[in-house]
């Protein structure tokens, strides 16, 4: 089995050749793409987390100084929308430090391990989780239909209605569609993790 | 702001990059334009990760661990371009080596890209003559776990590498 072995090595110094000749693209250059990648990396985590901060400022302001909503229904409805908002921008936090814990210099298996972990977490909040937030959201917005009937004709706030639910049907699909991805990702590394931690027996 | 130091990056790039090359291109299955980028990106994670580099491993584990972790990566980023046929993997091979030496590398990259993704790492390692304790410090398995993975993978290799010399 050894000489086997040593064939084998024998074969690759001799494949490796061609690969000796090969240009790489130089440190300097590396470094500044490092840099890039970084900051792509940083705004990419904080994307969601930004978007729907803005959303919840722009609620706040909406709510408080544009339209003074004066009924109880309006003022939970109004609470349930922003709190919603709130939670999920926690949550983005959340995971962006839960991201970070996977060590790109840890051992195959723990990196493996920690992305198991990451994706399992992601797979809570993107399902169960997101879709409550979601369902509060958009139950706040319609419990504020009765105040804005006083305000609004009857055709606008139907428009208002038809149009969040037109929202709420391009959101699930875009939902479905991430968690689709992110279990398959899971799917693949629970596969890697299997294949490169089962003990092993000689036959 | 990257708190590494250049020069260190610089001597880390000029001395371990054939080294990251040769564990690319055998993961791309030969194809040295995928594995350039692998390379590129596996010195990126390097460069961004280098403040964090406590030397509790020596650099070359430390490296190859980033190297391996980049290529898994790879499979969920990018799962259709790994799939490229092995015929195409070698359009852009460049060599000027002659006829008998080409087959023998065609036949050793296409037998490796048969073996599964985990499979193709240990193996590329082994054939580096990393030293089994450093691979096992590398992957995170046991040292007698990794044995007989090695053990395994090799016969297995042996076999493809005879089925390709069959096909032609």
């Amino acid at each position: 089995m050894k000489d086997e072995l040593d064939d084998l090595k024998a074969m690759w110094q001799k494949a490796k050749v061609s690969t000796e000749s090969t240009t790489m693209v130089d440190a300097t250059t590396l470094i500044t793409l490092g840099a890039a990648k970084k900051k792509s990396m940083l705004a990419a985590h904080y994307a969601n987390a930004l978007i729907l901060s803005v959303l919840l400022i722009v609620l706040i302001t909406f709510f408080h100084y544009i339209i003074s909503f004066k009924t109880l229904l309006s003022l939970i409805g109004s609470n349930l929308m922003m709190g919603g908002i709130a939670i999920r921008i926690g949550i983005e936090i959340f995971s962006v430090f839960r991201s970070r814990q996977i060590n790109i210099s840890d051992t195959a298996a723990q990196s493996l391990e920690n992305s198991i972990l990451f994706y399992q977490f992601r797979k809570r909040i993107h399902g169960p989780v997101t879709y409550l937030i979601f369902g509060l959201y958009f139950v706040g917005f319609y419990m504020l239909t009765p105040e804005f009937l006083q305000y609004n004709s009857l055709p606008i706030v139907i428009l208002m209605d038809t149009s969040a639910l037109l929202i709420a049907f391009i959101l699930i699909k875009v939902i479905s569609k991430g968690i689709r991805k992110e279990l398959k990702d899971l799917e693949k590394i629970v596969e890697l993790q299997k294949s490169l931690t089962k003990e092993e027996a000689i036959n | 702001m990257n708190l590494a130091d250049p020069a260190t990056f610089k001597t880390l790039h000029s001395e371990y990059h054939r080294m990251v090359l040769n564990l690319c291109r055998g993961f791309m299955k030969g194809d040295v334009d995928m594995a350039r980028d692998l390379v590129q990106d596996v010195f990126i994670n390097v460069w961004n990760a280098l403040p964090k580099y406590r030397a509790e491993a020596s650099y070359k584990t430390w490296i190859y661990r980033i190297a391996v972790n980049t290529c898994l990566l790879q499979i969920r980023k990018e799962k259709n371009k790994l799939n490229v046929p092995l015929e195409e993997a070698f359009h852009s091979t460049e060599t000027d080596a002659n006829t008998t030496q080409l087959d023998n590398e065609q036949i050793l990259y296409r037998a490796i890209g048969r073996l599964d993704e985990v499979e193709r790492l240990i193996i590329m390692m082994v054939l580096e003559e990393v030293e089994y304790e450093e691979i096992s410090r590398i992957i995170g398995i046991t040292e007698n776990n990794l044995r007989v993975k090695i053990h395994r993978i090799r016969t297995k290799l042996k076999t493809l590498i005879e089925d390709e010399r069959r096909i032609g």
